[in-house]
């Protein structure tokens, strides 16, 4: 089975050492997932995207990026799972972006990420009206941008 | 309180879980059913249709993917300043919802609020073969 992909390494720190993950091609993830491999919510959901044809759509639109979902599923697992946060729901747009979404408390909240330039664009909206929608741009080639999405939610999750 | 919207939910934007994507009412990144960049999302009045007849028209009739129909009041899209118009174009209960005012930051906002609307309504119609995706 090919262990190896083209898809971006990324960066990661760990006890102040920098180190670089190269993550699994998603044709390999999914033959793991074939051959009844357990393997978490996030993960079989990038697999899923991954078998788009055409995007979101009926024959339409732009399909996910495969290197970029291996880039983003090993992104999310090492900079986001595991901080006592609800756990993304990811779905892809016709343009062969994929979204990340939150629901917390009165807040709806996602990532619209670019695979191919890894950017984001963050969303918040309370759905009370209570307060202002806020947009923000991220590199999520940068530790610190996952950190700042991930302290934003638990901000909004204690309002 | 005006008449009910009918919006089908194409699979992509259906989780395991049945939690819907606020991209089923964003025209700008489902793309629609006019291609990309359009600011307009088809749906079915519901006052000539119910929604199981309206599923049947678009997955048979259309051959178009849906796993089910969600519903909006006509009132809560125009408070948003979403414009409803019934232009009857390809089937009789054709209605478009018009995103043509609002900016794209403020589409991607309408389209969460117009969800919360609708999940709070329930599913008019399914859902029907959740996790069974179509490529």
């Amino acid at each position: 089975m090919a262990m190896t992909t083209q898809a971006e390494s990324v960066e990661t720190r760990e006890n102040g050492m920098e180190s670089r993950i190269s993550p699994l091609s998603i044709a390999a993830i999914g033959n793991l997932v074939n051959a009844g491999v357990e393997v978490d919510a996030v993960t079989k959901r990038v697999v899923e995207s991954a078998t788009l044809k055409y995007g979101a759509l009926d024959g339409e639109g732009t399909a996910p990026d495969a290197d970029g979902l291996a880039w983003l599923n090993v992104s999310l697992h090492i900079h986001h799972l595991d901080q006592g946060l609800p756990e993304p729901h990811l779905y892809p747009s016709q343009d062969g972006a994929v979204g990340c979404e939150w629901s917390v408390g009165d807040y709806e909240c996602e990532v619209e990420v670019d695979l191919k330039r890894q950017l984001g664009v963050w969303t918040s909206v309370d759905l009370t009206g209570e307060t202002q929608r806020e947009e923000r741009e991220l590199d999520l080639r940068t530790t610190a941008n996952w950190n700042w999405i991930n302290e934003r939610l638990r901000s909004l999750a204690a309002a | 309180m005006g008449s009910l919207l009918l919006r089908h939910i194409h699979p992509s934007f259906v989780g395991g879980d049945a939690r819907v994507s606020s991209r089923a009412f964003d025209p700008l990144r489902s793309g629609g059913e006019r291609g990309r960049n359009q600011r307009v999302l088809s749906v079915y009045d519901g006052s000539l249709i119910s929604a199981q007849s309206a599923f049947d028209h678009y997955t048979g009739e259309l051959g178009r993917s849906s796993c089910g129909v969600l519903a909006l009041d006509e009132d809560e899209c125009v408070a948003l300043g979403v414009a409803v118009e019934r232009d009857g174009i390809g089937f009789p209960e054709h209605v478009n919802l018009n995103f043509d005012s609002l900016s794209r930051g403020s589409i991607k906002e309408a389209a969460k609020l117009l969800l919360a609307h609708a999940v709070d309504r329930g599913w008019q119609y399914g859902p029907v073969n959740i996790g069974a995706r179509r490529p």
